[in-house]
């Protein structure tokens, strides 16, 4: 186990945090007619949300699971690929490739259809070294 | 691009690559064939005669479509295609010596001849008098022109001296101040190929042979003018030149795995290499026993160690490795450095707190733990103040004050990760990898790095049709070049028309001694070209 990993007894708190992300990514899918304050759209700031903090500090695999059963509820909520990509800050981008790597990887036709697409235009903005910096990386994995 | 003279009866490929399915070369006679590839095999649909001697430069130029021949009989010829035939139009050069080699501007409306009459011809078309007019540059030559190049975007001379991998180039004492005179560059086996420069073109003086496996790393020292190389048989030769012969010392690394990378330190009493073994060796001469030795910095690494460098002090070392880790470790060797020099940088180890001979041998002094992935190409800055490092992950990583307090930064790169780095300033960084393209990095007044732009300017022509990847794939096949034969179209087109057509795999500074701030410097790849740059005024360089 690599230092700065946290221990079993905090896994009760990281999945706390995941259920409370899952509540608020919902309401955020279920009401489009509110609008958030800023006037951004709502499938992107649920995406934000599912990004938010998802470099789980533990290598436990059922955590990381349920973490990426939040995120694929938001990734396949995006229905304008540009226009979420236009949203999107620049620093979610690594982030997001990891999580269409681990979608391209479950096989599940929809899920891959999706991520393909989401993937043609983030490497369009975001480049190759994108890429390089989520597969490269085999600590924080998601 | 074109190569000029020898007896190779493919030279000549030219910018008509980029036309699509036809090729045309000189086989080294008064001829230029014009090949077609018709789906299957290539086939000679043209000859053109009209030179009476060797042709020996000819190009292609894109969007007129008109080719321009030049001979050793003294004249030119442009081509042009009416009906399926091409029709010549004599160029009068005014040359008492052999042309030698001519390029096309970059928009077509004049091409450039070098030629043996120490005279550059820059020939454009006279509509009035349908003629073409040749207007000579004299009198500034000393000698041959062998190569020209339009719009140079700062690239002043290529060199192409074989297609195998040319890594670890090292350009001699001599050749870091005036003229480029001697190269040193290991071409990817067991050799060293030491070429110069004599006036008119390269040639191979000295051929080092003595290591059994692949030369991996080669450093040439300024002062005392030595060779050392390193190799994969695990051993080292220190190369000294005595009356214009280079004499091989046997330095034994102790190592059970390959060297990889080694480096003189500033002062040229000492050399570090990296190894695989998971191990640096800081070697140096024992005069009593005359005798190179080698100590080993062990069980500091978990991986090889892909690259060292020296801190201007001569005492501290920085090595990157392949597990992700840039460390700086003290090399203070008892009778080799003096005691004081290198203590300046550690302000926590002041007079307070013992001798000094507290920064021991092999003593780590930091690690930098930024990357998940391999790390490379590590490099102090002049000052030594500031250290870089490139991951694999397409990072570069600064570190400033890292003797006092570090603080790190990380740029992400939008393309593929870097291999070598090169500190032009304390402020300016050139960095070169797998896009085949230097890469300038600045740091601003509040000491935040950026990435600038690319210093090859390149075209970036979209490729129409499939041709264009079946062709340079079928060429690089001839070649024999690692083109990638996968490449797809979208790849081929970003690679085409740079200086380096794969990945760049070391820069190093053409530096006048005593310069703060290099402006030359020569890269070197694994397509086998070696080539130098110049950076123009258009470029400020931060101090």
């Amino acid at each position: 186990m690599a230092e700065g990993f946290v221990d079993d007894e905090n896994l009760e708190a990281i999945v706390t945090r995941i259920e409370q992300k899952s509540r608020k990514i919902e309401s955020l899918l279920k009401h489009p007619n509110v609008d958030p304050p800023d006037g951004r759209s709502k499938p992107v700031e649920a995406l934000k949300t599912a990004l938010e903090g998802s470099i789980l500090k533990t290598r436990d695999e059922r955590c990381k699971s349920a973490n990426w059963i939040v995120v694929h509820r938001a990734i396949m909520a995006i229905k304008d690929v540009d226009a979420m990509l236009s949203y999107l800050d620049p620093e979610y981008y690594d982030i997001l490739m990891k999580y269409l790597y681990r979608g391209l990887a479950t096989g599940d036709r929809p899920t891959c259809d999706q991520c393909l697409k989401i993937h043609e235009k983030l490497t369009e903005k975001a480049g190759l070294g994108c890429i390089l910096r989520s597969l490269a990386d085999t600590v924080n994995t998601v | 691009m074109g190569r000029s003279g020898g007896g190779d009866d493919i030279e000549g490929w030219n910018r008509a690559l980029c036309s699509g399915r036809v090729v045309a070369f000189c086989p080294n006679n008064h001829e230029v064939h014009i090949y077609k590839f018709f789906g299957e095999k290539w086939e000679r649909i043209h000859v053109l005669q009209k030179h009476d001697q060797i042709v020996s430069g000819i190009d292609w130029s894109i969007k007129t479509n008109k080719i321009v021949t030049v001979s050793h009989d003294r004249n030119s010829y442009v081509w042009n295609q009416e009906a399926s035939e091409w029709v010549p139009t004599l160029v009068i050069l005014r040359l008492n010596r052999a042309a030698l080699c001519v390029q096309w501007s970059p928009k077509e409306n004049k091409f450039a001849v070098g030629s043996g009459a120490k005279t550059v011809c820059i020939c454009y078309y006279e509509q009035e008098n349908n003629w073409w007019v040749s207007k000579l540059i004299r009198k500034k030559h000393n000698s041959s022109v062998t190569s020209v190049a339009w719009h140079p975007n700062n690239q002043i001379a290529q060199l192409d001296l074989s297609f195998t991998w040319a890594f670890g180039v090292r350009w001699s004492p001599s050749g870091n101040t005036l003229a480029y005179a001697v190269v040193a560059f290991c071409p990817n086996n067991h050799e060293v190929h030491i070429y110069k420069f004599f006036g008119e073109k390269w040639e191979r003086i000295h051929v080092l042979q003595k290591h059994d496996q692949i030369v991996s790393g080669i450093d040439w020292s300024i002062k005392t003018n030595k060779i050392v190389t390193v190799s994969h048989d695990r051993n080292s030769y220190v190369w000294n030149q005595e009356a214009s012969e280079w004499v091989p010392t046997l330095v034994i690394l102790r190592l059970n795995r390959a060297a990889l990378c080694v480096q003189w330190s500033p002062k040229e009493n000492k050399f570090a290499v990296g190894s695989g073994a998971k191990t640096v060796c800081i070697c140096y001469y024992e005069q009593e026993n005359n005798w190179w030795v080698s100590k080993l910095i062990r069980k500091k690494h978990n991986s090889s160690v892909t690259s060292v460098a020296w801190h201007p002090n001569n005492i501290l070392l920085a090595t990157t490795s392949t597990d992700g880790k840039c460390r700086v470790f003290s090399t203070f060797i008892k009778g080799v450095d003096s005691r004081d020099s290198g203590l300046n940088f550690f302000p926590w180890k002041g007079s307070g707190s013992g001798a000094s001979g507290d920064v021991k041998f092999g003593e780590q002094i930091a690690q930098l733990d930024l990357s998940f992935t391999w790390a490379f190409g590590v490099r102090w800055s002049p000052s030594g103040n500031t250290l870089a490092y490139a991951g694999h992950n397409s990072m570069i990583y600064f570190i400033e004050d890292v003797g006092s307090s570090p603080k790190a930064q990380n740029v992400a790169l939008r393309d593929l990760p870097l291999c070598d780095i090169l500190f032009v300033s304390e402020k300016m960084v050139i960095g070169v990898g797998f896009d085949c393209n230097p890469m300038i990095f600045t740091s601003d007044e509040t000491g935040l790095w950026s990435f600038v732009k690319f210093l090859d300017e390149r075209k970036i022509e979209p490729s129409s049709s499939k041709y264009g990847s079946q062709l340079s794939e079928a060429l690089g096949k001839l070649y024999g070049q690692s083109k990638g034969a996968n490449s797809d179209t979208v790849e081929s087109s970003r690679l085409r028309g740079g200086a380096h057509e794969n990945c760049i795999s070391c820069i190093i500074p053409l530096r006048k001694p005593g310069e703060s701030v290099v402006r030359r410097f020569s890269t070197s790849g694994l397509d086998g070209k070696v080539v130098i740059w110049e950076l123009d005024n258009s470029i400020g360089i931060p101090q």
